[in-house]
């Protein structure tokens, strides 16, 4: 099935599935009449009634698999540019904010730029960020022992 | 006059001058909206006073109206989605050597929407929050159950997708500690989960990241910006320009106060009554000034009108309005029908920034075109870094949690699915951030009733609320109004 509805629709009912399973577990009554779980529980059931209907609706739909993700340079640009922010979330507390910061843009521009300009510029664009936000507006961003 | 004394102490008055100028780099930039630029920013404004803050947010908001048509009219890009349909007339001025007039129309009918719909603010918001003073809980759930509903009619292609969205946003807005009980929900055993997710977090992410993700597969071209020369237009063409501003302002203030339509709508809506009123149609396409003061006053009217259910009722009726109201309760102020009581200071000094920004916005604008145009022209690969990190560290500040990174990231691909699958994304942020006063105004009426929901119909406002909000489901389902929704496709949030 390449209809990308068939299977949004299908994640949306998985969802509404979880939720509906969470909300069983919270009260549904509480010493003032409705509890915690009575209103997730009612809209997780509209959520998966509206799921069925749009796996119905999406099979004459015609949003494919193939036209969801950029395709050629443009794929390879949208993967790095995950991959550069995953990379930021990984190192941040262990190397401190500006190498992670560094590395990561680096990651994203060595295919744009020349490898030494996208050194510079990562390093500029990194520098300046922490300069602005841990400097001027005292934000405690995560350092190395070193300071930055 | 005591809002104008707070909005002209020189901190507020810098922090406007700055929203302004944000707001123009974000309506000039392609691929950089306002809900987008508004969401990012978000967070430089933590260590700042609320007044300071939301009057720098929604400098960005109106800002970014004005910056949007000078890439319209001089390289044939809209800056941002309101300005699409300035494209049309405005860039065949500018190709005709007049992109001076078509800019300085613009920006005269821009002053103009912008102004009428402040001066409405300021009129109508403190008799309509008196009104809605006499809002209990059931009235509440029924008004925001309406603006909702009109929401999700308005707004996306399917009015299936549009409550699957809406519904999305609304469990999400569960997840945390229970405020009335106190249990915790949904948390799935995380304790990152326990406060809940973050409506920034989430907003940057959906608007944001995803902005960027799309923009991997959408990236402009921009052309040459024409020069700018000569501002003013004809003689013969004052009176038919100006008609065009007074149309386009009435239209576009009345569309900005029904949530979901935005200003994309009612510049389009301008547009099309200013080629009917036409004596010759033709022009338009043509390079018709009409076709440029309509709708850009339309856009700036939208813009300004729109804060009017947000003052009064605390009821967001767009997506960049929705990341301002986050911001209202991130600063611990509750927009709403008290809020002119209890926060007046901050109210009035708001509004009259807004007076203050229209008028910075309009000296600005015109002698720098020229150069807002040059900017236009920084390639996207420059500005993409800047973006990228300024938003991962922006997303960091909102708890100091590199998990909350994860979650942006996470939503910002969510988003950029939405994006592609037409499912609107504006809907999930809006009931994400009326999720959680949704829930307890219904828990408030039924425990008022013992559980009867007949209280939603026993009381006059309420019940003329919901049978709005059927009659609304209803004319959506039955209109099959297909072919006036693909001019709302999902891309067009503003």
């Amino acid at each position: 099935m390449r209809k990308a509805g068939v299977w949004s629709s299908i994640v949306v009912m998985l969802f509404s599935g979880i939720f509906l399973y969470q909300s069983m577990k919270v009260d549904y009554e509480g010493p003032l009449g409705f509890g915690p779980g009575f209103f997730p529980l009612w809209l997780s059931v509209i959520l998966l009634v509206l799921s069925i209907f749009y796996f119905v609706l999406s099979l004459k739909e015609d949003i494919h698999i193939r036209d969801i993700f950029p395709k050629g340079r443009s794929l390879h640009d949208f993967l790095f540019i995950i991959l550069s922010m995953i990379l930021f979330v990984l190192l941040l507390e262990r190397t401190g904010f500006v190498i992670a910061g560094t590395l990561s843009l680096i990651l994203l521009l060595f295919r744009t730029f020349k490898w030494y300009h996208s050194i510079w510029i990562s390093i500029g664009i990194t520098a300046v960020v922490f300069f602005i936000f841990a400097k001027l507006l005292a934000i405690p961003l995560p350092v190395n022992a070193l300071g930055w | 006059m005591n809002g104008f004394v707070q909005a002209l102490t020189w901190k507020n008055l810098l922090f406007c001058i700055l929203g302004v100028s944000v707001g123009m780099f974000v309506g000039v930039m392609p691929g950089l909206g306002p809900v987008a630029g508004t969401a990012i920013l978000i967070p430089l404004t933590y260590g700042m006073e609320p007044t300071s803050a939301i009057i720098m947010l929604s400098g960005i908001y109106y800002g970014a109206m004005y910056g949007g048509t000078i890439t319209s009219v001089l390289i044939n890009i809209p800056g941002e989605a309101a300005s699409v349909i300035t494209c049309i007339d405005g860039h065949q001025l500018a190709k005709q050597g007049r992109a001076g007039v078509a800019l300085g129309v613009s920006a005269i009918g821009s002053f103009v929407g912008g102004i009428v719909a402040l001066i409405g603010l300021t009129f109508i918001g403190p008799p309509l929050a008196d009104f809605a003073l006499r809002f209990g809980p059931p009235e509440f759930f029924s008004l925001m159950l309406l603006g909702l509903m009109m929401l999700v009619g308005l707004m996306g292609k399917s009015l299936i997708k549009g409550f699957i969205a809406a519904i999305f946003g609304l469990l999400l807005s569960f997840i945390g500690i229970d405020p009335i009980s106190g249990s915790t929900r949904f948390t799935f055993g995380l304790p990152e989960f326990f406060g809940g997710i973050d409506f920034v977090i989430v907003a940057m992410g959906l608007f944001g990241i995803s902005e960027i993700l799309f923009n991997a597969d959408n990236q402009h071209k921009a052309d040459k910006p024409a020069k700018v020369k000569g501002l003013f237009p004809r003689k013969d063409e004052w009176a038919p320009a100006m008609k065009s501003i007074g149309r386009g302002t009435g239209i576009g203030f009345l569309i900005g106060l029904v949530p979901g339509a935005n200003a994309v709508l009612s510049s389009l809506a301008s547009y099309s009554i200013e080629k009917k009123v036409s004596k010759n149609p033709d022009r338009f396409g043509n390079g018709a000034i009409e076709g440029v003061a309509g709708p850009e006053s339309a856009n700036n009217a939208t813009s300004g009108s729109s804060l009017i259910p947000l003052f009064t009722l605390g009821l967001p009726s767009s997506p960049t309005v929705a990341v301002i109201l986050g911001a209202f309760i991130m600063h611990g102020l509750q927009p709403g029908p008290k809020m002119f009581r209890e926060n007046a200071d901050f109210a009035w000094a708001v509004i009259a920034s807004m007076f203050i920004g229209n008028i910075i916005l309009l000296v600005m604008n015109l002698p720098l075109a020229n150069i807002w145009g040059k900017v236009a022209q920084v390639p996207y690969k420059i500005l993409l870094p800047l973006i990228m990190i300024f938003t991962m560290v922006g997303a960091y500040t909102v708890k100091n949690s590199v998990f909350d990174i994860g979650i942006m990231i996470l939503f910002g691909f969510i988003g950029y699915l939405m994006k592609k699958l037409e499912i609107p994304i504006a809907a999930t942020v809006l009931t994400l951030v009326l999720g959680s006063q949704l829930e307890s105004s219904l828990l408030q009426s039924l425990a008022i009733s013992n559980g009867s929901a007949s209280i939603f119909f026993a009381r006059p406002i309420s019940a003329v609320l919901l049978v709005l909000t059927a009659l609304i489901l209803v004319g959506t389902i039955l209109a099959g109004v297909k072919n006036k929704k693909e001019l709302l496709g999902t891309d067009i949030e503003i």
